[in-house]
């Protein structure tokens, strides 16, 4: 657990030296399985173009790929340049990805199934890579071959070994070779596009597209090391001869070597125990599981915001079925549910004026229901003293919070930033419970629930339903996102915040009145 | 301004280093399969077996409890025995193993596929099978002077139809 932590600590200051170079808007750490998915589109579209010139038999791939290479540099060469770097590209940010996700615990609870659905994503990225290297039939296509075909003739699954179809020049089928050309160019693309789909299939607004900049920067990187280090074969097949030293792909064959040194047996199984492992590591991993999101369909009005707002997709709308005039209602899906609120803060209904009646939103979450978030934000404001007061909101991915409770600064924590509804800092600063209402939590890329950040700076501009009101004077309010902030930098701002408070008018006591009164009436929306 | 240069000079180091980390393990370290001062010999094939039994009339009695459409005369059992196998190079025994028999009802052939490194050079090479009953002894077997070349694949098959092994 100790180095999982300490993984994760280290991941996360790599994700922020990479934003500070980047900028947080092109972070390629916020974009690793979309920048996967990029190289993926390089690969495809320079494999068309290579597949074009390439010859699909044993006897003429060599030279097919030797002229494009030499022959045709300028476009056939660099493509066949793009095709291969991409490809090792791909690697890299698939394997960050991957570690990423695993160390900031996102494999568990719903999102168990894009997880899964990515393991098993590189059991048919590795061999479709491994089978584009076959296609050349140069040395290091021999060495593939013969050392491939030992390692699947020891699974019980061929009666002739395959490794006799690379045993001398009589014994190379053209019919063979034809078929790993099929597999290479249809077949495992047909399917990697297809567990693409699936893996971003259960989550809101996937992102599959790197923003611009960065798509023409790796582009540009991608281009300039196919003329600097053109990708070239390593002399033809001579199966008279075993191969003696390779240029290994170590993205692709870094298993390779092992295959001569261990048992096969050995090779399967460090091939296998982590693929399993993986796979039920889901299953097996302790997490506290939220509850769910309730829908209370009598304060219901199927405005649609949830649905708009849900990062995994677990509120969805159906027709009304209580016989009220409105069209549609929301209903919860359950397993989907993550707890993590965003649907709470997005619900007109969910504001603290409302007094005469019991506060239930139209949707709400059990184990944290919006009464209790009055509740417990009016005890910890009630202990506030000063003029400076200021309520501390963050989520529970950020910073660590409670030790920034002092005299002046009350703490709420919630499962996202986003869950609190922008009539709360309405009626924290126009109820006079605070004088500034400062929000923390991960950075708006990294954000834990995907969108938590991006959904409540979007409602605090009025871009977004439902919008902060525009007589909260904004100045009351500060914001600090990002998850590693230091302890200096998250105390100097909540400071500075708490002079600039001091600096200001007092809000004006008509104000107050006015909220007053408003607060009273409402019972749908603020 | 000078922020903004820095960053872009840092963008610009990370997508070399990228470039360097992609470039670089594409192709390096090299990896040594094998050195020129060694060879491998590849025993390979594939092969039946004797039967395991004798076929063997069916009595009168066994033939009357058979349904009347499956009746037959002989009773031929499907096992091969196991094929034994021997190398020896420079008089030492380098392989000996018994393969057995494929399939369910081991009726098929025995396949077997074994590489082995050798030092480059002159050797003395034996090559022995049995697929037989008797308990000592081989079948087949063929002896020969080899010079290994640097990194040679030399291949030893064993030709049922000529019931020969075959250096290569």
């Amino acid at each position: 657990m100790k180095l999982l932590s300490l993984g994760k600590d280290a991941f996360q200051y790599m994700e922020k030296g990479f934003g500070a170079i980047f900028g947080t808007q092109g972070n390629p750490f916020h974009y690793l399985g979309a920048l996967t998915i990029f190289f993926f589109w390089v690969v495809l579209v320079s494999g068309i173009y290579v597949f074009i010139l390439f010859e699909t038999s044993i006897f003429g791939a060599f030279d097919s790929v030797e002229y494009m290479t030499h022959e045709q540099w300028y476009l056939g060469g660099v493509m066949r340049s793009l095709h291969r770097y991409a490809s090792d590209g791909a690697i890299i940010t698939l394997l960050i990805h991957l570690m990423g996700e695993l160390l900031r615990g996102r494999f568990s609870g719903v999102r168990w199934y894009s997880w899964l659905s990515g393991i098993l994503l590189i059991w048919m990225v590795f061999p479709l890579g491994i089978t584009g290297y076959w296609l050349v039939w140069d040395q290091l296509a021999q060495y593939i071959a013969v050392t491939s075909s030992e390692l699947l003739d020891w699974l019980p699954i061929f009666i002739e070994p395959m490794v006799r179809n690379f045993i001398s020049e009589e014994s190379i089928s053209d019919r063979f070779f034809t078929l790993m050309a099929f597999i290479h160019v249809l077949g495992l693309p047909l399917f990697l596009v297809f567990a693409i789909w699936f893996h971003v299939l259960r989550i809101s607004r996937p992102i599959v597209n790197p923003p611009r900049a960065l798509a023409i920067g790796t582009m540009a990187m991608l281009l300039i090391l196919s003329f600097i280090k053109p990708a070239v074969s390593q002399g033809p097949t001579d199966l008279s001869k075993v191969t003696g030293e390779v240029g290994l792909d170590w993205f692709y064959l870094m298993v390779y070597p092992l295959i001569g040194d261990w048992s096969m047996g050995a090779v399967w199984a460090l091939l296998f125990i982590p693929t399993v492992f993986f796979c039920l590591l889901p299953f097996i991993w302790p997490v506290k599981k939220p509850a769910a999101a309730v829908i209370s369909l009598d304060n219901c009005n199927g405005c649609t915001r949830c649905f708009e707002d849900c990062p995994y997709a677990a509120v969805v709308m159906q027709p009304r079925t209580d016989g009220l005039k409105f069209k549609e209602e929301a209903i919860v899906d359950p397993t989907l549910c993550t707890g993590c609120g965003i649907c709470v803060g997005a619900c007109p209904t969910s504001t603290p004026y409302r007094q005469r009646s019991e506060l239930i939103p139209g949707i709400d979450l059990p184990d944290l229901p919006l009464s209790k978030l009055r509740e417990d934000l009016l005890k910890e404001t009630e202990k506030l003293k000063g003029e400076d007061r200021v309520v501390v909101f963050g989520c529970e991915h950020g910073p660590e919070l409670n030790r920034l409770k002092s005299e002046g600064v009350g703490v709420i924590k919630l499962p996202c930033i986003a869950m609190l509804p922008p009539s709360f800092i309405d009626y924290v600063i126009g109820r006079h419970h605070a004088e500034g209402v400062f929000l923390t939590g991960c950075s708006k890329e990294s954000c834990f629930h995907r969108f938590g950040v991006t959904w409540m700076e979007e409602r605090l501009a009025g871009e977004r339903d439902p919008y902060l009101r525009k007589r909260v004077p904004i100045e009351r309010i500060a914001k600090c996102w990002g998850e590693k902030t230091p302890k200096k930098e998250l105390d100097k701002a909540i400071q500075d915040f708490r002079e600039t408070l001091h600096s200001l008018e007092p809000i004006k006591t008509g104000v107050r009145k006015a909220l007053h009164s408003h607060g009273k009436e409402t019972k749908h929306g603020d | 301004m000078v922020i903004k240069g820095i960053k872009i000079l840092g963008q610009l180091g990370l997508y070399a280093l990228f470039a360097l980390v992609v470039g670089y393990f594409s192709t390096e370290p090299v990896y040594v399969n094998t050195t020129p001062e060694e060879a491998v010999i590849r025993l390979t094939f594939n092969h039946v077996g004797q039967l395991r039994g004798k076929c063997r009339k069916f009595t009168a009695e066994e033939i009357a409890k058979m349904a009347p459409n499956m009746r037959q005369t002989m009773d031929c059992p499907r096992e091969r025995l196991s094929v034994h196998v021997e190398m020896l190079l420079d008089n030492k025994q380098v392989y000996y193993g018994v393969v057995e028999p494929s399939g369910l009802w081991k009726d098929g052939e025995s396949v077997f596929n074994q590489k082995f490194m050798i030092t480059s050079g002159r050797h003395h090479l034996i090559v022995r099978m049995r697929d037989s009953k008797r308990e000592e002894g081989f079948d087949y077997e063929k002896s020969e002077w080899i010079d290994l070349r640097s990194r040679q694949n030399f291949i030893i098959n064993f030709i049922r139809e000529k019931h020969m092994f075959v250096f290569k």
